[in-house]
């Protein structure tokens, strides 16, 4: 009786541990005015999915074999997709699902996911609900992202509009926020002053001016891609809460309504741990957050040129507006 | 009224310190070294960052009535007199209040398309644009060379340029977006550099560290990141729309100095004036520089200074200089490729004249 007492306040405690980053980081580096210093570029290419495979339950942590394993199947894959002889592709039903070299995707070349998964071997990013996956849609959350589905089965592209902010370049679908692994180009640099905190994002150069000194929030009505945001120190964790996000974004089917709180903490010279709290009432029944160490980098950012490169959007446009042409010529 | 000149900003400098302290007493040399909170001259010094360096932050606009380059009835004259600004101003003030009252009017499709005329089709009406009621004093804010007015160009240059136009004239106005200025596809617009006001939107926020600086400017939020750590240049150049930035402080002036700026045939729009500084010039890429010197003149001003030297496009390089002015307002998202249906009716409004005229 006693045993399991102290193993459910044990529990307890390592629940709480899990949840906020490390508290304190007496090794991290300080900026000349005493700040914790979360200066530099981070990499935050990792395997580790958002969400836990669904295979792997409740195991929350991989073992070390395991880690070594996956990330050297992620090798061996990369390589033989880079030798893999070239082929003409066609056009099938993986058009846009994503698929390596299928039409309407890239090839591995062009992506750079990583190789590794997150040092703290977690199976997945989310750290809370515990079985490491997005909670439960509300109602509503769950009526909205039904109706959207339906729309956009029927409207895939009458207009640029129908397609999502990524595909606009407007936002970049790693640069959040929050901030999530994906892709390419996933590579943060943090500035700081004594008052401000600016944190830009290689994708689709996205840059976050996150004043630090306590002014008030924008009046409700002002409206903002990536929101609003205001930090303040917590012992050494930066923590940013942003709110004010506008009605088109849609990250992941959230609401306008979103309100997230970012908890940045440098834990050693070269590790970052970016923390994250989603809450959308409109969208998931509860809370969740995700925690992702990321690595100090040693490459400068470049620009990123998304509107300039994007043939996708009239491609996607034109290519529809062929298919309404072909099945009304077959109507006739 | 309008910027001082170069030599008043160096009073506080270094050098000018050095030499008037040398004429004084050897106990005000020692005040002054180690308290240099009042400067030789008497003037309460620049604030400096928690870490030594003159402080620049805060948020800023340029707007100004002021154009980049002299009007040719001006010509002779580098500044206006008092009355004169006073007047102009007023003129201006008085302009705004008679086109804010103006009843609403049918605008008809005429020459004035694209003119930049105030209400005509094509373009904004007077009470979507905020381009400032104030002057620098100044009748240009191109100072160098000194008629104001941007220098000639190489007669290479030149024959480049009349070949892109005579290029250009093969072909409509509007074929394809690429044919449009940068401004009209919403890829770049003031953040330059040089960074020059336009029709709205003049704001800027300088956030410093002690290797960085960050200048976010709201048209059409594009950031600077400019090291100050004295990183070397690459061998090979990548050329990218902001060039490559690199930053110092010399005395209490920062010093910016880019090149490896990404070419292109689109020009940027400056008020009426649309500069080619990208022009493609046969795909030179390392011979632009361009140099910029910001100093904090006083609580409110930054004296804002740039130099454009490219040996194959212009016979001179040619400076210009205007103020930073201190404002107690936050940027906001800009809103461009979003609201950017101008691009697309441009485009099927030369379609539609195509399809009208048979071809």
């Amino acid at each position: 009786m006693r045993h399991r007492v102290l193993g459910t306040v044990i529990a307890a405690m390592v629940a709480a541990v899990g949840l906020s980053a490390p508290a304190s980081a007496q090794d991290a580096p300080r900026t000349g005015w005493g700040a914790p210093d979360l200066q530099g570029v981070w990499d935050f290419r990792t395997i580790t999915p958002l969400e836990r495979p669904e295979r792997l339950g409740d195991q929350a942590f991989l073992t070390e074999e395991e880690a070594a394993n996956l990330e050297q199947e992620v090798v061996e894959r990369n390589v033989e997709l880079a030798n893999r002889a070239a082929r003409r592709t066609e056009v099938t039903e993986s058009v846009d699902r994503g698929e390596e070299g299928a039409p309407g995707f890239y090839n591995n070349f062009w992506l750079d996911r990583g190789t590794r998964t997150v040092g703290t071997r977690r199976t997945s990013l989310i750290v809370d609900p515990p079985n490491g996956r997005l909670p439960e849609m509300s109602p509503a959350g769950r009526e909205r992202t039904e109706a959207r589905s339906a729309y956009r089965r029927d409207h895939p592209a009458d207009s640029w509009l129908d397609r999502s902010a990524f595909d606009r370049c407007i936002l970049g679908f790693n640069a959040g926020p929050p901030i999530t692994p994906g892709g390419y180009n996933q590579n943060l640099q943090v500035f700081q002053t004594p008052d401000h905190v600016v944190l830009l994002t290689e994708m689709v150069h996205t840059v976050r001016v996150v004043p630090l000194d306590g002014r008030p929030a924008l009046p409700g009505d002002v409206r903002q891609w990536s929101g609003d945001s205001r930090g303040r120190w917590e012992g050494d964790t930066l923590v940013i809460e942003t709110s004010h996000f506008n009605d088109q974004r849609r990250w992941r089917g959230t609401t306008r309504n979103m309100t997230l709180v970012e908890r940045l903490t440098r834990v050693d010279a070269d590790t970052l741990v970016y923390e994250y709290t989603v809450d959308d009432p409109d969208t998931w029944t509860r809370p969740w957050t995700a925690s992702l160490p990321m690595q100090r980098g040693d490459q400068p950012l470049y620009e990123y040129a998304c509107h300039e490169g994007n043939y996708s959007m009239p491609g996607i446009l034109g290519g529809h507006r062929m298919d309404e042409l072909a099945a009304a010529a077959g109507d006739r | 009224m309008g910027l001082p000149t170069r030599r008043s900003n160096e009073v506080a400098g270094p050098t000018e310190v050095k030499m008037t302290v040398r004429s004084l007493v050897g106990a005000i040399l020692l005040a002054v070294v180690a308290f240099p909170v009042v400067s030789a001259a008497g003037q309460p010094a620049a604030p400096r960052t928690p870490w030594g360096d003159p402080d620049l932050q805060g948020t800023y606009t340029n707007k100004t009535v002021t154009p980049l380059q002299r009007p040719p009835e001006l010509a002779g004259r580098e500044r206006l007199t008092a009355e004169e600004v006073a007047n102009l101003e007023r003129e201006v003030l008085d302009r705004n209040a008679a086109l804010l009252a103006r009843p609403a009017s049918r605008t008809e499709v005429t020459e004035s398309v694209d003119v930049g005329e105030d209400g005509a089709p094509g373009f904004y009406n007077n009470f979507w644009l905020d381009r400032g009621t104030t002057s620098t004093g100044q009748t240009s804010l191109i100072v160098d060379p000194p008629d104001g007015r941007l220098p000639p160009l190489t007669p290479e240059a030149q024959a480049d340029e009349d070949a892109r136009l005579a290029a250009r004239a093969e072909r409509g106005p509007a074929d394809t977006w690429t044919d449009m200025d940068l401004n009209d596809r919403c890829m770049l617009w003031s953040v330059g550099p040089p960074m020059l006001p336009t029709g709205y939107n003049n704001n800027y926020l300088i956030l410093q560290t002690p290797d960085h600086v960050v200048i976010q400017v709201e048209m059409i939020h594009d950031t600077r990141i400019i090291p100050l750590d004295g990183r070397p240049r690459p061998d090979r150049g990548i050329p990218q729309w902001l060039g490559e930035m690199r930053g110092r402080w010399e005395g209490d002036t920062l010093v910016v100095e880019t090149r490896r700026i990404a070419r292109s045939e689109e020009g940027s729009s400056f008020g009426n004036d649309v500069v080619r500084i990208r022009a493609a010039n046969g795909g030179r890429t390392e011979s632009l520089r361009i140099v910029e010197r910001f100093t904090r003149v006083d609580a409110d001003t930054i004296s804002y200074e740039f130099t454009v030297e490219d040996p194959t496009r212009w016979t001179s390089p040619w400076s210009g200089e205007l103020p930073l002015r201190r404002i107690d307002e936050s940027l906001f998202e800009y809103a461009c490729h979003e609201g950017n249906y101008s691009i697309a009716n441009m485009l099927s409004g030369e379609r539609a004249l195509e399809r009208a005229a048979g071809r």
